[in-house]
């Protein structure tokens, strides 16, 4: 019975495996090919989904409708051509007038070094006689100097006239030491002092010293002439004077090395802790210049001078004779001098030397022909104490240079030089990075140019070391021009080549940055100013080329009014334009006309006269605007009779036929000159002032009128000085950007931006832009679409914009423009959807009104949905150069600036761009590329 | 016949080794069939499941990409760029708009005013474009006439080709 069972069960156990994993493979079979087809599926739904999206993309594309609409060149960027060299990039150079000076030059000697940058302080610091004192001004850039302060009056007392040669200066760190001497024996002692150099104050260019007391110092025999003092690197710092001295007129000249050891830093302002280590003998009766060079170890000093030849004129120049170099080794002078190879012969007052390590580096100017009046510049190292490389000559066929040596940088260890020189109307410079002592005359630049247009050059200076830096006087008679010329090495590639409108000689023709002077209408931009006797205006197609100027005053500003920018303002609409003086007496005036495309005005009358109220005085802010009526308005500042400043506004009502403004608004609260914007509301009829201190920071009111009287006073977080900062009214919203601080009566401060809904209770929280302490100007520009700001700021010599895209709820970083325009004042910025700016630059008369303009293209889409622009490219079709491509991937290879912007649907949108380089008439392909391929090109050709 | 034991332990041991032997044999073969069917399914199955997904995939991609040339810049002044080569030629600005990245193959320059064919440039080092973004492509080995129209013809990896006329200076 159990066999079947056995054979039943056995069988049964034998299919069932099979069966099973026949199952299991038949069912991953079915699985795999069920999940394969999920996926075909699913790759072919998505392929279709994908198609669709193509074809979206495609039908998208067929109707995007984009135009450029216009193309503004803007302002080109500077041109960087043949400033580069393969060591180190060096871009640039530039030159500004520092100042005038007395007779022979204010910076004579080059030996005597008179040019310094102090790294502690940040600062150049220039040391120069005024003609009556030895000055000095600081710079942080080369470009802005500050005012001159005198440093000392004594070498007028010594020498009877304050000539610079009179002077020398050392520096080290931070300490200074000068001194101050007579000449043709007049006098037997020499003025010491020392002091300590400062930076400046926050918001400030202007470095101070810390001074000691100025002592007399005895010489063994009366002052000839000549003296320079240097202090040793010793590990006690010694001061040492050389100086030449006579006994008497018919004595032989001696140089005489006197010394003090520096252990305090008064010790050396004691007169009786100076002594006379040695002196050395000349041959005969001339002047006799010496260079005095401290080496960097061991307090070693080398002296070269010049035994028997004479400078000056042109009989004794270049008289055969050898330099002689004497050496100190930290205890003792040599007895006998190393000499110089008799040719070529030296003209030491155009020479100086620098010592790095323990090599001196000498240029200077000398010929190898006795009695010649031309020669070369020649240089030679000297290894200390007596190894003197053959002098090869770096310049030829030159005539009278001024050669300054500088060491680049601090290495004790690299010979890195840079000669400048300069003769006539020419100043050059040429570098070594590594000079070799065995070969001094290789490895050297070509000769760059600084200047080719000065006259007379004279008492060159450039810095011992660190930074470098060139001053010279320039001019044949007096008054002298001083000039300052260094390399700029991180010269941003983007910087602009500023074009100069017109020369003016107020520092305030553009002035106030609150006022308005710039407009763009019939295809020019219009730009107001004073040129210190009228008002006037010149105007420009491109921004580059400028009209002469065409004076508006006549007929209205008193003269003393009209010499001033800060006088006039105006205010545009359409193409009409408003202007608005103050007389700076007991009236204003105003006067309406329309531009023209000839470039002209076509004034509707003369100037209108109005009367400010009884004892009021205009001071000159002033503000005009037109509102949707025609009713104009006018503000400004005024002084009562009180002594108070306030502010007063008027208004004249449209269609009266009137000129009589009614005074609607007096206020006499201010001990400081108030300032004013006034703006039109954007609907219906009325003023929206925007009033506080002027020129310094104070409380900012804003008050509304849309009749008669004006409402309550609203005022924003923060004091601001209205004279440095702009408004401008969009939807009835103002907006604000100026110089801001916590405290009242501030100059410097933050750059701040802040909102106003007219009605409102209150501002909007400001906004920091820039948070570092300076004197901030701002000038705010509206664009031509919803959300868009642009905003310039300026400090100093620096010029930088900003923009936004949502009303300044956040702001791009600052984009500069340029960091070369000295001293910047009154910037006057363009009006709405046209993004240029004017201001006044100089650091003294004759100041200049420049001008830039941001470029900028306007796309029009008529498409039914935005349209996302990404890039932009500007290709000049007639070189076939890319002159520039802005992208949406702006760190791109190449790539100018960030482009993606949103055109909505039958909208306008000017989007401001980078500068770039671009020449005149020129025709230019624009191209912009859509985030869906759709290419539109356009060919524009740049203004003549 | 009585069968002696050895006969008995010789028949038993004889059935049930055959009877394992046979069950084994079955799993095997009916396991080797089974593999063989499942591998034959997968792989016939998969090939042309992965041959119809790739097929629409890479229709799809193609579809997908989206490029266009945005800027000719013609280079008609010989100098050395970087690598080394000439500077002869034109540069063009290529730009990736679609959603995925494409891989530029090769660039075929057409003399468009004398209707000549000029060059075809296979590009050493293929360029890819990330989507939304664009590269600069240099294209050497031909010297561009004045005032001549060329026709640049791009071709990416999967064939998608865009082509663009510009006039060199």
């Amino acid at each position: 019975m159990a066999k079947p069972f056995r054979k039943l069960s056995k069988g049964r156990r034998r299919r069932g495996v099979s069966s099973v994993i026949g199952t299991i493979f038949f069912i991953l079979v079915v699985f795999i090919v069920m999940a394969i087809i999920v996926t075909m599926f699913n790759s072919f739904y998505s392929f279709t989904k994908q198609d669709m999206g193509i074809q979206q993309m495609n039908q998208q594309r067929s109707e995007t409708s984009l135009s450029d609409a216009s193309f503004q060149f803007g302002t080109p960027a500077l041109a960087n051509s043949g400033k580069y060299f393969p060591e180190n990039s060096i871009s640039t150079s530039t030159s500004a007038s520092v100042d005038t000076n007395g007779p022979g030059g204010g910076t004579e000697y080059t030996f005597e070094r008179k040019l310094f940058y102090v790294s502690s302080t940040g600062l150049y610091w220039a040391f120069y006689s005024n003609g009556a004192s030895i000055v000095y001004r600081t710079s942080p850039d080369g470009i802005s100097w500050s005012a001159a302060t005198t440093l000392t009056s004594s070498v007028t007392s010594i020498s009877n006239t304050a000539e610079g040669y009179d002077f020398s200066a050392w520096v080290s760190g931070s300490s200074l030491y000068y001194i101050a001497t007579g000449y043709d024996l007049g006098d037997d002692d020499f003025r010491f002092n020392s002091g300590t150099l400062n930076a400046p104050a926050a918001g400030s260019i202007a470095g101070t010293i810390t001074l000691n007391t100025e002592v007399s110092v005895a010489t063994a025999d009366p002052v000839y002439s000549f003296g320079t003092i240097v202090v040793s690197s010793a590990t006690t710092p010694v001061a040492w004077v050389s100086i030449e001295e006579k006994a008497s007129a018919t004595s032989d000249a001696l140089i005489y090395l006197m010394d003090c050891s520096l252990t305090t830093a008064t010790q050396c302002n004691t007169a009786t802790n100076w002594a006379t280590s040695t002196h050395y003998t000349m041959a005969n009766d001339h002047d006799y210049p010496n260079e005095l060079v401290p080496l960097s170890a061991s307090g070693e000093l080398v002296l070269i001078y010049d035994d028997s030849q004479g400078i000056f004129t042109t009989a004794d120049k270049f008289e055969t004779g050898a330099l002689d170099i004497q050496t100190y080794s930290g205890t003792a002078w040599t007895t006998t001098a190393v000499t110089i190879p008799t040719t070529p012969d030296y003209d030491l007052s155009r020479a100086s030397a620098v010592a790095i390590g323990s090599i001196v580096y000498f240029a200077g100017y000398a010929d190898t022909a006795t009695g010649d009046t031309t020669g070369e510049i020649y240089f030679w190292a000297l290894t200390y104490p007596n190894t003197v490389t053959t002098p090869v000559a770096l310049v030829t066929s030159a005539a009278n240079w001024d050669v300054g040596v500088s060491q680049n940088g601090t290495s004790t260890s690299v010979a890195d030089i840079t000669i400048a020189y300069g003769s006539g109307s020419n100043v050059y410079w040429e570098f070594n990075p590594s000079v070799s002592t065995s070969t001094p005359g290789t490895g050297w630049s070509t000769a760059q140019t600084i200047s080719t247009s000065e006259t007379d050059v004279s008492g060159l200076q450039s810095t011992v070391s660190g930074t470098w830096g060139v001053i010279w006087s320039s001019g044949s008679a007096s008054p002298f021009m001083l000039k300052f010329a260094f390399l700029a090495n991180s010269l941003s590639l983007d910087q602009m080549n500023v074009p100069t409108v017109i020369t003016t000689s107020t520092e305030d023709a553009t002035s106030y940055s609150s006022e308005n002077k710039l407009f763009f209408s019939e295809g020019l931009w219009w730009d107001f100013f004073s040129d210190g006797t009228n008002l006037a205006y010149s105007t420009s197609p491109d921004g580059v080329v400028w009209s002469a100027e065409t004076n508006v005053g006549t007929g209205g500003p008193p003269a003393g009014a009209t010499a001033h920018g800060y006088t006039i303002t105006a205010f545009q609409s359409g193409n009409s334009i408003y202007l608005a003086a103050s007389y700076l007496n007991g009236y204003f005036g105003w006067r309406q006309g329309v531009f023209e495309a000839s470039g002209t005005i076509a004034f509707s009358s003369g100037w209108n006269a109005a009367s400010l109220s009884s004892g009021e005085t205009a001071t000159g802010p002033i503000s005009i605007e037109v509102d949707n009526s025609e009713n104009l308005w006018v503000a400004l500042g005024v002084s009562p009779s009180s002594g108070n400043y306030g502010i007063q506004v008027y208004e004249l009502p449209s269609g009266t036929g009137s000129v009589t403004f009614t005074n609607i608004l007096t206020s006499a609260t201010s001990t400081s000159l108030v300032g004013c914007i006034i703006l039109p509301p954007s609907t219906g009829i009325g003023a929206v002032l925007v009033w506080g201190t002027n020129s310094v920071t104070g409380a900012v009111s804003i008050q509304t009128s849309s009749g008669s009287t004006f409402g309550t006073a609203v005022s924003p977080a923060n004091d601001y000085a209205l004279g440095s900062s702009d408004a401008e009214i969009v939807n009835n919203i103002v907006y604000f950007a100026g110089l801001a601080s916590t405290s009242t009566g501030a100059s410097v401060g933050s750059l701040d931006f802040w909102d106003f809904s007219v009605g409102a209770s209150a501002t909007s929280t400001p906004i920091l832009i820039n948070s570092a302490t300076e004197p901030w100007q701002a000038g705010l520009i509206p664009g031509p679409t919803a959300g868009s700001l642009v905003l310039f700021d300026a400090y100093y010599s620096t010029l930088a914009y900003y923009t936004s895209s949502n009303y300044g709820a956040t702001w791009s970083s600052n984009a500069t423009l340029t960091t070369l325009s000295p001293i910047i004042t009154g910037l006057a910025t363009s009006s709405e959807g046209t993004f240029a700016v004017s201001w006044t630059s100089g650091n003294i008369a004759n100041y200049n009104v420049q001008f830039a303009a941001i470029p900028s293209i306007s796309l029009a889409s008529s498409s039914s949905f935005p349209v996302n622009a990404i890039s932009l490219y500007v290709y000049n079709s007639a070189t076939g150069v890319l002159a520039a491509h802005f992208d949406t991937i702006a760190s791109a290879s190449g790539v100018l600036g960030s482009f993606n912007y949103w055109i909505n649907e039958g909208t306008t949108v000017t989007i401001p761009l980078s500068i770039f380089s671009w020449t005149t008439s020129t025709s230019y392909v624009i191209t912009v590329d859509t985030s869906n391929g759709v290419l539109v090109s356009n060919s524009v050709t740049s203004a003549s | 016949m009585p069968v002696s034991l050895f006969q008995r332990i010789k028949r038993k041991k004889s059935a049930a080794i055959s009877e394992i032997i046979a069950t084994l044999l079955m799993v095997v073969v009916v396991v080797g069939i089974g593999t063989t069917v499942f591998a034959f399914a997968v792989g016939g199955f998969s090939n042309f499941g992965n041959g119809f997904t790739n097929l629409v995939s890479g229709a799809g991609n193609q579809i997908a990409e989206e490029i266009t040339i945005e800027q000719i810049v013609f280079n008609e002044t010989a100098g050395t760029c970087s690598g080394g080569h000439n500077c002869l030629g034109a540069n063009i600005y290529v730009r990736n708009y679609g959603v995925n990245p494409v891989t530029i193959a090769s660039v075929y320059v057409t003399n468009a005013t004398a209707s000549v064919f000029v060059e075809s440039l296979q590009l050493s080092t293929q360029v890819t474009i990330n989507s939304g973004s664009f590269a600069n492509i240099g294209v050497t080995g031909f010297t561009p006439d004045h005032k001549t129209t060329y026709t640049f013809s791009v071709a990416t990896t999967l064939g998608t080709t865009v082509t663009a006329n510009g006039e060199a200076v």
